[in-house]
């Protein structure tokens, strides 16, 4: 009888010590904000692939992690480089781990959470499905200089959005941060994930 | 010593109640007053003849089409007997894990002899309950699944809703009446399959309402049910259809709405197949002599 | 400290805040069915009463294969749904196994798992238990023909020693494992388990290979994507198709379309018998209307829409791009975009010869190769009459 009590008890606390990761208590993840968070700043981010505002601001509130099998890894330029001014450079990029079948891992707090979460303004444009990439172009001093969100694997600039790498007077250093998402929501299991940075230079 | 006395009073009681009544038991648990065994017997015809799996059935339908029939099987529910005065008494029907469960029985007069290859050797004409005692006057059924047992799971469920033959899975239950004819000489069979159409389910795909349920209310009178039997007669049925072409929708009727050959079998059976209504006084598929 | 708090505590500790949370305990049969899928891929819903094993998955691909599934031992589901052709058999009208002929093409099984209704036209056929009855017991059309076979069925299948052993692996604790629920959960486990998620565009869009798309497959795709085309309306999300579920999923959305394919004599109609969900809830708003597959594979599985009356991926888009078909002559004829019933998302586009190329390219980047010859979801009995591993 007693034991039986005991292990019920162990039941319900863990029961509680989910229900209590699940609704927040230890911090937003995937797509929860904690309460009273300001906004993130999606000024001036050029939309790219299809890419849309409900997915980048599914990213930008999210915590993004460490992981070496999916950050996004730099084809071009290349650590060091200097770019001619002309014409628009290509920045190429993919995804570093082979991403065959990892093992999926079981997320019962993420599920719960997926259900009690809330979906954000209706999105503009096409469902995000997949990886999108967020591309974070900063000078000492402008940590903003230039942003594109894009599904696809290479950008290249146009005229204006060049302009503005083509006269930045110090190095340009290049992160992207990728997500996986499913309906414009980052999925489980889909990070955000932090990538390495490469410094280039626009060549005079 | 109390405790004793009350708990044999309790058995005793228990045990007295169940006697009298049917071998397994009834549908409801509910026991009727005074209650008396019941058998229903029914008898399957084609116009005078006997029904029969071996036989071609001439002069049927507006064209005296030449047919086999190839199946015969009907469910039914909600049996009552009536008194002179109009009242109903309910119908237990005795739990055989067979024909009969909860309140629904399945007719089989198929008996997977001659033309009839899809059916059951075993038949069933008779149905077998309690009813309360005393003098009735009629009876009354009706032919269908009830709503609560046509939409489970067809692969899990009981008998008698097991048979493959019933299934109607593209509409999400059982046929409730099934009469398939192959006219003589022909390949292309007219066969009468009778169910609910116009079924929702909801998002867990749980069926919630059919908007034509299709469940012929059927009322006899004037004679009397425990002795006597009822007639059910194919070629009544199709007496006002021409057997030997379709001109819409299924082969034959399979209660389609738009199907041309279903509007005068559904009057037939009573139910109009525009709004649905039942009028028992019109079906002529039933009868006793 | 006693056994509660000690148990809480650990599972505090191992909980951390912000890591993975603790898994739940592993469940009783630890032969759980592994589905393969890249992080961030939606796993599929499985019922609570169908769990996925390997046993049962593996009884359910030789019950798929097996022609002891039909009336007369011809057929088995893998003939009109073959893993070659990403489980369909290449016909506008699949043919049953006394001949008779659909009215409709069959569908691939493939990703069926994330389907929120089954076949091209039924509202209420959720649950790939219950569709599997219509090709088993089916009659208008006869397709597999067991219908009043069901006992014959099952001695079948307990003639054959082997299947004692897998049904009883498959459903542990049944006294009698051999009946027919236990068949369909089998298949129905088998069909889940067919999941595509390894073509081209998955390899560019889930793994991030830009090698794997063709510059002419990522401008198809942003086609494919775009608000002109609109493709992705009825064709969208990870499964390309709208009316889907996933595990993860709150809501089911299913949803039926017409598409302006039929306008018999400008009433709006669509051929007798094939109506689509018109026939099941007999509504006039529902002509016409039908289910949105998935167009993963699509290359593959010409000819194309529900009655196979569409022969190539190329007038497919001319259909779309004239936003609906017109058919100048016979009993059929009807100019489908004027079809009152018509989806409103159905609005024509103009598309140019190299841009019609464009999306065929991506649309073929949508097979899955590996999904052909996946060893997994192959045909147990070839491997076993060649005396291979199976």
């Amino acid at each position: 009888m007693r034991t039986g009590r005991r292990m019920a008890m162990v039941g319900a606390m863990s029961a509680l010590v989910w229900a209590g990761l699940g609704v927040g208590a230890c911090g937003g993840e995937d797509g929860a904000t904690s309460g009273g968070a300001t906004p993130p700043d999606m000024e001036g981010v050029i939309y790219a692939g299809g890419a849309n505002d409900e997915a980048l601001y599914a990213l930008l509130t999210a915590t993004a992690k460490d992981d070496p099998a999916q950050k996004a890894a730099i084809d071009t330029p290349e650590e060091g480089a200097t770019l001619p001014k002309d014409p628009a450079a290509a920045f190429s990029w993919h995804i570093s781990g082979t991403g065959a079948s990892l093992s999926p891992s079981l997320d019962p707090a993420g599920a719960l959470r997926e259900w009690l979460g809330v979906r954000a303004a209706h999105a503009h444009g096409t469902p995000v499905n997949g990886r999108g990439y967020l591309l974070v172009f900063s000078v000492p001093g402008n940590d903003k200089l230039l942003r594109v969100f894009t599904t696809e694997l290479a950008y290249t600039p146009d005229a204006n959005a060049w302009s503005k790498l083509a006269s930045a007077v110090a190095p340009i250093t290049l992160t992207i941060t990728n997500a996986i998402f499913e309906d414009s929501r980052v999925a489980q299991g889909g990070g955000p994930f932090l990538g390495e940075g490469v410094t280039f230079s626009v060549g005079p | 010593m109390q405790l004793r006395l009350s708990l044999v009073s309790f058995v005793g009681l228990a045990v007295l109640s169940g006697c009298g009544g049917g071998g397994g038991g009834n549908a409801t648990g509910e026991v009727p007053a005074d209650p008396i065994d019941v058998a229903l017997a029914f008898e399957a015809r084609v116009g005078d003849a006997a029904f029969d799996c071996k036989a071609t059935h001439p002069g049927l339908g507006t064209a005296g089409t030449e047919a086999s029939i190839t199946d015969f099987r009907l469910y039914v529910h909600d049996v009552r007997l009536r008194r002179a005065d109009g009242t109903e008494v309910p119908v237990e029907l005795e739990q055989d894990g067979l024909w009969q469960h909860q309140d629904l029985a399945l007719l089989d007069f198929e008996d997977r002899t001659g033309a009839c290859a899809n059916g059951t050797p075993e038949t069933n004409a008779t149905l077998h309950g309690t009813a309360e005692r005393g003098t009735y006057d009629g009876l009354s059924f009706k032919v269908g699944v009830p709503f609560e047992l046509n939409h489970g799971d067809a692969a899990a469920a009981p008998s008698p809703l097991n048979l493959s033959a019933m299934f109607w899975s593209w509409n999400g239950g059982y046929k409730f009446f099934r009469a398939d004819a192959l006219p003589a000489g022909s390949m292309t069979a007219f066969n009468v399959h009778i169910g609910s159409l116009g079924c929702q389910a909801d998002a867990g795909g749980k069926v919630t309402a059919c908007a034509m349920p299709n469940r012929a209310e059927i009322t006899l009178t004037g004679f009397d049910p425990l002795a006597e039997k009822v007639i059910i007669d194919y070629a009544a049925l199709v007496a006002g259809t021409d057997l030997s072409k379709d001109t819409g929708g299924a082969p034959g009727c399979m209660s389609g709405p738009d199907d041309p050959e279903c509007v005068t079998i559904f009057e037939r059976l009573g139910i109009d197949i525009k709004d649905g209504t039942l009028h028992p006084d019109a079906q002529t598929l039933f009868r006793v002599e | 400290m006693n056994a509660p708090r000690a148990a809480l505590l650990a599972a505090l500790v191992l909980a951390g805040c912000g890591s993975d949370p603790v898994p739940p305990s592993p469940p009783a049969n630890t032969e759980t069915w592994d589905w393969g899928l890249p992080p961030g891929y939606p796993k599929p819903k499985v019922p609570a009463d169908n769990p996925m094993t390997v046993a049962k998955v593996e009884l359910g691909r030789r019950l798929f294969y097996d022609t002891r599934l039909s009336g007369n031992g011809t057929q088995s589901c893998a003939s009109c749904h073959a893993q070659e052709k990403a489980f369909t058999d290449g016909l506008a009208n699949a043919v049953g196994s006394t001949g008779q002929a659909h009215p409709r093409g069959s569908m691939a099984i493939v990703n069926v798992a994330y389907l929120s209704s089954l076949t091209w036209g039924n509202p209420i056929l959720g649950s790939l238990e219950e569709q599997a009855l219509l090709p088993m017991f089916g009659e208008n059309p006869v397709e597999l023909g067991l219908a009043g076979k069901e006992a014959e069925l099952l001695a079948r299948l307990s003639d054959f020693p082997q299947y004692h052993d897998m049904f009883a692996d498959a459903f542990p604790g049944d006294a009698e494992p051999i009946i027919l629920d236990n068949i369909v959960k089998a298949i129905a486990a088998f069909e889940r388990s067919v999941v595509s998620y390894r073509s081209p565009y998955d390899r560019y869009t889930y793994e991030g290979d830009p090698s794997a798309l063709s510059e002419a497959a990522l401008r198809g795709k942003e086609l494919f994507f775009s608000e002109r085309l609109e493709c992705f309306h009825c064709h969208g999300g990870f499964n390309f198709s709208d009316s889907v579920t996933h595990a993860g999923s709150t809501f089911t959305e299913t949803m039926f379309h017409n598409t302006g394919l039929y306008n018999l004599g400008g009433t709006g109609a669509y051929p007798e018998g094939n109506a689509g969900i018109y026939e099941i809830t007999h509504l006039a708003s529902d002509m016409g209307r039908f289910r949105a597959p998935t167009l993963r594979n699509i290359a593959l599985t010409a000819p194309y829409m529900h009655d196979g009356s569409i022969a190539t991926l190329s007038e497919v888009l001319d259909h779309y791009a004239a936003g609906g078909r017109t058919i100048e002559a016979g009993p059929h004829a009807g100019v489908g975009s004027e079809n009152p019933f018509k989806s409103e998302l159905i609005n024509g586009f103009t598309l140019t010869e190299a841009e019609k190329a464009d999306v065929i390219a991506f649309l073929e980047a949508l097979t899955d190769e590996a999904l052909l010859g996946d060893a997994r979801f192959s045909d147990p009995w070839k491997v076993e009459q060649t005396g291979g591993e199976p």
